[in-house]
């Protein structure tokens, strides 16, 4: 008994120590109604790093199109799972993949995507749309953002893997009134109450202060001089979008497969502009040493901070994407009355009615939207199909449903006035818009969709994020000036020993070091 | 007798089933949750892999580079020291404790009350301490600078937790605060086994306390204590939530909480070289196996000298008969 349960044991461990999982071949699957299929037995699994399918109501829309009484998958049941980033989204989704019990659907930001594409994990949605009589192929191609799609297409065989929807290219977001304190009266610095006032800033500051690392830290050496507790930037992360410093940025690896000499030079001004900004403390410091994320971060988007000893310090500018305008500042930023006095925002403890009241107040305006040196893109959602889903028929429609419902997409960005890939969609959005009221009436859609022009999306590979990770650890310890970081060189020679641990396979003896 | 002698062994081996049917659901749980992974890290630390995709053999390569890579030695080093400051603070404060609770003389009262008190903080989640102690340690926001700026007591703004020395520290702090309450419950109930008779006799024979506590309560409580140094041991070479949450999860400042554990969480979980990471968790399970061995050596001595000893009189006199047999065989 006690030899078999051995013997048993071990075959069972050698059984699944040895097990491989293997993707099956990415064949395009049917995407008509599977006849012989109770769909009503079925369920479809949805997995993303946010809950925007189901807050924005793409489900509930997909539920109406096709699973309700008399649609073509009545009765389907539908499971969404939401894990955000932070608590282990890729973590959690990679095992699943890898063991063939992924969800139908999932998403991902392009990093991911490019991870899924090239571990197969990813049907052929360029097969299904030719497949399907309702989708036109080559009007949904010229209709999307062009380095949208090709940036979900796989190098394997040149076929659509992934789409997003969105676009979420960033900005610099000032306060017009404190860069009018500040450069006011310098040359060609706009009047203030001339026609379009916040855009006129904007535009100043987009050719004079913004458009390179080295008048970003001049602009920051400005706020400081004019006032000693004023600060362009909360903290030196808000500036890390432009570590190229150019629209046309330099791969991670080349065609070789390698870490690249060309964008190892392309970081050095950016590791300089970063040392140069830093500071032990908040009055040495270009920045104001709030974390991004941090409460104080936060606190300074409409209010004075006050530091442990009691100072109290304000910040003009943050570096967000699309999203953040929406979601990150407005809910920060001051409201106004009918007579534009700023209203104080409800605290914790306040009444529903005050609450409501302050919700619908105006908001003060004084916010402007500029381009950094380099256009930059920040998240965004790209969604694909699992290929080895038993339901790819059902997980296609949902795609069309998402994607190709050019009516449902009009009105999705109607209601949340964001940036979408898609032309037929931003076209008329940005033609008829009236303007953003927190930014003074700016037509956002239109600066976010000049800067999502500039964006080079093939230059982002797998690599780069734990290559910037990895990076930025050295940038760091030079910054704060740790013992053996007293020069670029040092910095560089320390991140080239961590990729030759951590990357063998992109390795490259030789790199620059200067 | 013969069927007796057969239905006995029958008897046996039912038992044999019936027992093996009883342990067998705990060997499954072992096996899968357990003995599986270990297996699997193994194999996984002899391959190049992503996460995803193909698993390539690359034979020993990972574990030579453990001997290559700079940031294994500092990993280890740093987790030695946050670990060995909370361990000496941690059994120090509960020995302290103890000693307040067993004195016969002042008969502290409630320690029902404080017991509870000082476990509280092991209740906590990793995460919410860190969260809290993140934002009173902020050297520029925090409310502890707050306070000590209003008090006079410092003039510049303390980087509990931007100067690597200071971010150790404050981590070792933080253990220890969450862990001295766990050891004090262990040592005291080892104490209270202790007869109060005991310590009245030796108060009475005109003992002063450090003579009772070494005499009485360090003696009474040595098992219990081996146990906590041992399991302190294990726990703290796997430190990781703290110096993982409390700032960037890439060991800022400096590298300084940048354990062996967050090390092989970041190479797994952010760079995908799950290969490597696999190969240095195997490496990290035999030091800890090898402290845990020379660890349980040097304090047993006196019991291992006593067993080696034994085990050689019983061989000798295994000896000493066998040549007997075999003389009067002879």
């Amino acid at each position: 008994m006690k030899k078999f349960l051995t013997l048993l044991v071990l075959s069972l461990a050698a059984l699944l120590v040895f097990t491989a999982c293997g993707n099956q071949a990415n064949e395009a699957p049917s995407v008509a109604v599977d006849e012989s299929k109770d769909y009503s037995k079925e369920k479809l699994v949805i997995w993303s790093f946010t809950d925007e399918l189901d807050t924005a109501g793409d489900i509930a829309h997909f539920e109406a199109l096709y699973t309700a009484p008399g649609k073509p998958f009545e009765g389907l049941e539908l499971e969404f799972v939401a894990v955000s980033i932070q608590d282990g989204y890729m973590d959690k989704i990679l095992p699943a993949l890898e063991s063939g019990n992924g969800p139908d659907i999932f998403t991902g930001e392009l990093d991911h995507i490019k991870q899924f594409i090239e571990a197969g994990y990813y049907a052929d949605i360029e097969s299904m749309m030719e497949a399907d009589p309702e989708v036109d192929l080559a009007a949904e191609k010229a209709d999307y953002k062009d380095y949208i799609w090709q940036s979900g297409i796989d190098p394997a065989n040149g076929k659509l893997s992934a789409l997003s929807w969105q676009v979420t290219p960033g900005a610099i977001f000032f306060k017009v009134d404190m860069a009018a304190a500040v450069w006011g009266n310098e040359a060609g610095f706009p009047a203030e109450g001339s026609d379009d006032y916040n855009a006129a800033v904007t535009n100043w500051m987009n050719e004079n202060k913004f458009n390179s690392l080295d008048n970003l830290l001049v602009a920051q050496q400005d706020v400081k001089a004019y006032n000693p507790n004023w600060r362009l930037f909360p903290d030196d992360q808000s500036v890390r979008h432009f570590a190229a410093g150019t629209n046309d940025p330099q791969m991670w690896i080349d065609a070789d497969g390698k870490l690249n000499p060309a964008k190892i030079k392309e970081q050095i001004p950016y590791i300089n502009l970063v040392k140069g900004m830093y500071g032990e403390n908040i009055d040495s410091s270009l920045t104001a040493n709030a974390d991004e994320w941090s409460g104080p971060w936060f606190d300074a988007m409409d209010k004075d901070l006050t530091d442990a000893e009691g100072n109290t310090w304000q910040v003009m500018a943050y570096s967000m994407p699309t999203w953040g305008l929406k979601y990150i500042i407005e809910p920060n930023m001051e409201k106004v009355d009918a007579e534009g006095n700023t209203l104080d925002k409800p605290g914790e403890t306040a009444d529903q009615a005050t609450v409501d009241a302050y919700a619908a107040a105006a908001y003060k305006g004084n916010w402007g939207m500029a381009s950094g040196p380099n256009s930059y893109f920040w998240g965004g959602t790209y969604l694909g199909i699992n290929a080895d889903s038993k339901l790819p028929e059902v997980s296609f429609a949902f795609l069309k449903s998402m994607l190709f419902d050019k009516e449902r997409l009009v009105a999705r960005q109607e209601a949340d006035g964001d940036m979408y890939s898609v032309e037929s969609v931003m076209a008329p959005a940005i033609a008829g818009y009236e303007g953003r009221e927190s930014l003074g009436g700016m037509n956002h859609l239109d600066v976010f969709n000049k800067e999502a022009a500039k964006i080079n999306l093939t230059s982002v590979t797998t690599y780069d994020r734990g290559l910037n990770d990895l990076l930025g650890v050295h940038i760091t310890n030079y910054k704060q000036g740790a013992d053996g970081y007293t020069s670029v060189s040092d910095v560089l020679e320390a991140f080239y020993k961590d990729v030759q641990v951590t990357y063998p396979e992109i390795y490259v003896e030789g790199l620059p070091t200067e | 007798m013969s069927t007796f002698v057969s239905g006995g062994i029958k008897m046996n081996k039912r038992k044999d089933r019936i027992g093996y049917a009883f342990i067998s659901p705990f060997f499954l749980v072992f096996f899968l949750f357990n003995a599986y992974p270990i297996f699997f890290t193994l194999y996984l630390s002899f391959t190049r892999y992503k996460g995803y995709g193909a698993k390539t053999f690359i034979g020993a390569e990972n574990f030579k580079l453990i001997f290559k890579d700079p940031n294994v030695v500092d990993a280890f080093l740093n987790t030695i020291k946050i670990w060995g400051v909370n361990i000496f603070f941690q059994i120090f404060l509960a020995l302290l404790l103890v000693m307040v609770f067993s004195d016969i003389k002042y008969k502290v009262k409630g320690l029902g009350f404080f017991r509870v008190v000082f476990y509280l903080p092991n209740l906590i989640a990793a995460a919410t301490i860190s969260l809290v102690f993140a934002k009173l340690l902020d050297k520029d926001y925090g409310v502890v600078n707050q306070v000590l700026f209003q008090l006079g007591w410092i003039g510049d703004a303390i980087g509990w937790l931007t100067e690597p020395i200071l971010a150790q520290m404050s981590v070792s702090g933080i253990q220890t605060w969450m862990w001295f309450g766990n050891s004090f419950i262990l040592f005291m109930a080892s104490v209270q086994a202790v007869s109060k008779e005991t310590f009245e006799a030796a108060s009475i024979d005109g003992a002063g306390r450090f003579q009772i506590l070494k005499n009485i309560t360090i003696p009474s409580i040595k098992p219990i204590l081996m146990y906590v140094m041992v399991t302190g041991l294990i726990g703290g070479l796997q430190l990781f939530d703290i110096p993982f949450l409390i700032t960037d999860g890439k060991g800022f400042p400096e590298g300084s909480l940048n354990t062996m554990i967050v090390y092989i969480y970041n190479m797994a979980f952010v760079h995908n070289n799950y290969g490597y990471a696999s190969a240095l968790s195997f490496a990290l399970f035999i030091v800890i196996m090898i402290f845990t061995v020379i660890f349980t050596v040097a304090t047993n001595r006196t019991e291992i000298k006593d067993f080696i000893k034994r085990r050689k009189e019983e061989k000798a006199r295994k000896k000493m008969l066998v040549e007997k047999g075999s003389v009067s065989n002879g």
